[in-house]
């Protein structure tokens, strides 16, 4: 049981980081919580029924640990709005694996590098400054003349592309299958 | 690794609290931000688009520069602030609710009584209350009402003799003051030594100093948008249209108040004004429209597009509703998990469980209702100008612009050293009225050293249906080109739609009669007593949230027949085609699109705008000497750019159409439901449902490449 949940959990953690540090907007809390996570489900494994999705089960887990860091630190009201929350799951479950599928994650990540690179040239622009580049939204904004604003608008913009964009092709390759 | 990578704060914007949907898409965001960083951890994508670099024909002569961006979202009227009463003065009534301009100059004498000097003021009653507005010109009464009142400056139109002496740059004896009402709700009763006149809903009143009270119609002219559609539909056989004719044509408009001469005369002939408002003077030669007319209407218009954004008393209330059932609603939820924590004790307790499940699904349903009459659209209208500082600009042009049309000051430009940076500037301007949707409206190269001036307007909407398509239904189906042939696309479909405005009719565009009962076995035949002929078509108007603006659709029966509509798509026509429609279930199919379009060619010398009857603003004999004499100026290039997303949840922007046949039954004599199919080409309109200005205007013939 212990080596196969490693096997899984292997496979899932870079999912359940990804997923946590969405909701606590810091990569090192979200290390830390992440490691919670699956130090919980190891120990509630018995409560997974076999079947069910493994993803979604360890994102609830997630979930609960992240909600309950909020309630202790007793600030950032909002990450704690269950709309919020709704928003983040809706992502996370479109981007679910699918029954045999192998890679799934590696292919995610794939996925979302092939529509960056099918933003247009305005939208890539400045998703290779700020992820790629590391440039602050200031720094971006005059090295691309734009406002900081302006820039932030864009980064929405191509986020909102690159998951449609992503949606397609994930559509498109179960369609295959 | 990216050293920002924890920080997502910094590229989010976060949404307002009670924004439900705003809320939602803010986890989306921070959803994606997160799956982006993890795929900057391993990835490093560098290759960026060569920019590109359009080749602009240069010019010696010194230009103005037109420019029009269409676009999605919500006007704040960023120049208003609440109106306090300054200290030492009576407080007003408290029943009423004053916004003030910023440069506004008013006192308030007594509880019910006001003196406007200077600027504009929006009074809304918050319960039934008499109000008295005093400006030098006349008194206006109001009682439980909402209205914008203002008093400005403005030039007599009325020179003495001769070009020169109407270019004056310091205004003197030429000078007039204009007191301007327009009424959202209610009634305002405007009186003056020589007359009243009593003012509704949606109408302006003007008052000239020593003249009496005078009604303009706030109503848009529409024939401008068709005459375009019909120009570009023949300009460029075979694309699908996306452009905003009041964005272009609200450009003009600022432009048209420095033309003068036969310059003048045509921007008002390719614009629609009405022979009603050619002036009748000595002078009508060089000034030969009312503008003074024509900008209380378009400054009408452009206050009633700003409202729609706006948040109304019964939008508050409803807003309000929507809190108070959210909040009932979450409580219920939370009883209902206490009490399925109460294990056994659950189970002899099932009645009152029943009754809470029943309750709060009654709730949800109300809760549901209560959204689909929230307004949620965003509407901005937004208009600006730079001028080159080295340029000496009639003062009561700007003047004028600045004060009718929202430009806000005319901006100082170095278009002479710096033309480029410059164009950044008006670019970065643009792309935030735009909400980044239009990053570069002036290309490069667009502007150089003999630009005088930039007139921008910018327009963004976006709305969501007032009854969304279902995501799930959504699926590819074929679209059947004017050819034609066949490709595919994602088809949304609503069935049994009641939201939705609905008629058929023939070719000749007559209304065909569409049955309410059909025999069962009329459903089985080949459709002809329920729709048109082959050559006919039919049209639909679905709402956005709000029901202020709508989207229209119309697709021709026959995928070959869009052309043929097109020659019958006039302002009167579509008017007397609207009065035909009535709201009846309808099942709506059409496909979700996006796109984004450039007519960087609109003012070329021979370009759209020059064919449609304004040649000489755009050559050597243009006179816009009503801007400043110093050099001749004349419209170097317009450009416009449009973009529409049209989705299950709404529009970004712009527009959908279509038509069809066919529908189920199985009993005798049943009610039919008319199915309209956009999947073939169609035309789609987005318009304000008051005064029926035409937002966004265009037509999808191919929507390969539109996916959204």
């Amino acid at each position: 049981m212990t080596d196969a949940f490693n096997i899984l959990a292997a496979e899932y953690r870079p999912m359940v980081l990804a997923y946590v540090r969405a909701m606590v907007k810091d990569a090192h809390l979200a290390e830390d919580l992440t490691q919670e996570t699956m130090i919980a489900a190891h120990e509630s494994l018995g409560g997974f029924e076999p079947g069910g999705n493994f993803g979604r089960w360890l994102r609830g887990i997630a979930r609960n640990k992240a909600l309950m860091h909020w309630r202790s630190e007793k600030r950032n009201p909002l990450l704690i709005d269950s709309r919020v929350v709704e928003g983040i799951d809706e992502v996370f479950d479109g981007f679910d694996r699918s029954p045999e599928e192998s890679d799934w994650w590696e292919s995610r990540k794939l996925a979302l590098r092939d529509c960056v690179a099918l933003l247009s040239g305005h939208l890539k622009a400045a998703v290779d400054r700020v992820y790629f580049g590391g440039s602050s939204l200031d720094e971006s904004a005059l090295a691309l003349q734009s406002t900081p604003a302006a820039v932030g608008q864009r980064l929405c913009r191509a986020r909102t592309q690159i998951r449609e964009c992503m949606g397609r092709k994930l559509q498109l390759s179960n369609d295959h299958e | 690794m990216n050293n920002k990578s924890g920080m997502a704060n910094e590229r989010m914007i976060a949404p307002e609290t009670g924004d439900e949907e705003g809320l939602r898409e803010y986890g989306r965001q921070l959803a994606m931000d997160s799956l982006m960083v993890e795929v900057v951890l391993e990835a490093k994508d560098s290759d960026r688009p060569a920019n590109i670099v359009l080749p602009w024909k240069r010019r010696w002569r010194p230009r103005v520069w037109i420019s029009a961006a269409a676009l999605v979202a919500l006007a704040g009227l960023s120049l208003w602030k609440l109106g306090n009463s300054p200290s030492g003065q009576a407080k007003l009534d408290p029943r009423w609710k004053l916004v003030a301009a910023s440069d506004a100059d008013y006192r308030i004498l007594e509880r019910n009584r006001v003196e406007l000097r200077k600027g504009e003021l929006r009074f809304t009653s918050l319960q039934p209350a008499l109000l008295v507005v005093d400006t030098p010109n006349a008194s206006s009464t109001a009682r439980g009402t909402d209205f914008l009142i203002g008093h400005h400056l403005a030039d007599s139109q009325r020179p003495p003799t001769g070009q020169q002496a109407s270019i004056a740059t310091t205004p003197t004896t030429n000078t007039t003051s204009i007191t301007r009402v327009l009424v959202f709700e209610g009634n305002v009763i405007l009186a003056t030594d020589q007359g009243s006149v009593a003012a509704g809903p949606d109408e302006a009143v003007i008052v000239q100093a020593g003249e009496a009270p005078q009604k303009i119609v706030v109503e848009e002219n529409t024939s401008f948008a068709f005459d375009l559609y019909a120009r570009l539909a023949k300009e460029k056989p075979g694309e699908n249209l996306c452009f905003s004719p009041y964005s272009i044509s609200n450009a003009l408009l600022m432009a048209a108040e420095g033309a003068r001469g036969q310059t003048a005369r045509e921007i008002g002939t390719v614009l629609g004004f009405p022979d009603a408002l050619r002036r009748v003077s000595d002078d009508s030669q060089l000034v030969p429209w009312e503008m003074g007319k024509i900008r209380v209407g378009q400054l009408g218009l452009k206050h009633l597009m700003n409202k729609r954004g706006a948040i109304t008393l019964d939008q508050a209330k409803l807003q309000a509703e929507e809190a108070t059932l959210s909040a009932k609603l979450a409580e219920m939820d939370n009883k209902l998990v206490l009490f399925d924590q109460k294990g056994p004790q659950q189970q002899k307790e099932g009645g009152k469980r029943f009754d809470l499940v029943n309750e709060k699904d009654e709730v949800a349903e109300k809760l549901e209702a209560l959204r689909a009459r929230i307004d949620t659209s965003k509407l901005r209208v937004a208009n600006a100008i730079w001028g080159e500082q080295t340029f000496p600009f009639n003062e009561d042009w700007k003047a004028t612009v600045t004060a009718s049309y929202g430009a806000g000051a005319v901006q100082l430009a170095d278009f002479a050293a710096n033309a480029d940076k410059e164009r950044l500037r008006i670019n970065r301007w643009a792309e935030e009225q735009t909400e980044g949707v239009i990053a570069d409206a002036f290309p490069e190269g667009s502007l150089n050293s003999m630009t005088r001036l930039a007139i921008v307007n910018a327009i963004y909407f976006k709305g969501d249906w007032k009854t969304p398509f279902e995501k799930s239904k959504t699926s590819p189906q074929p679209f059947t080109l004017g050819t034609g042939e066949s490709v595919q696309t994602a088809l949304m479909n609503k069935l049994d739609e009641s939201d939705v405005k609905y008629a058929a009719f023939h070719g000749d565009g007559r209304l065909f009669s569409t049955p309410e009962m059909v025999d069962e076995s009329e459903l089985e035949g080949d459709g002809e007593t329920l729709y048109p002929g082959k050559d006919g078509f039919s049209m639909i108007e679905m709402p956005y949230r709000g029901d202020k603006l709508s989207m229209v659709v119309i697709a021709p029966n026959d995928p070959a027949g869009l052309p043929s509509i097109e020659t019958r798509l006039t302002a009167g026509n579509l008017a007397a085609w609207m009065k035909s429609m009535k709201q009846r279930e309808t099942n709506v199919f059409m496909p979700k699109f996006k796109m984004q379009t450039s007519y960087d060619e609109l003012g070329e010398a021979d370009g759209t705008l020059a064919a449609m009857g304004m040649p000489t603003a755009f050559g050597d004999g243009a006179d816009f000497s009503g801007m400043g004499s110093k050099e001749q100026l004349s419209i170097g290039t317009a450009v416009h750019k449009a973009f529409i997303s049209v989705d299950e949840e709404g529009t970004e922007a712009a527009a959908i159409t279509g038509y069809a046949m066919r529908a189920e039954a199985m009993r005798a004599k049943i009610p039919f439901t008319p199915t309209f199919r956009a999947d073939r080409p169609f035309i789609y309109l987005i318009r304000d449902r008051t005064s029926g200005t035409v937002l966004f205007l265009g037509r999808v013939l191919n929507p390969s490449g539109l996916a959204n």
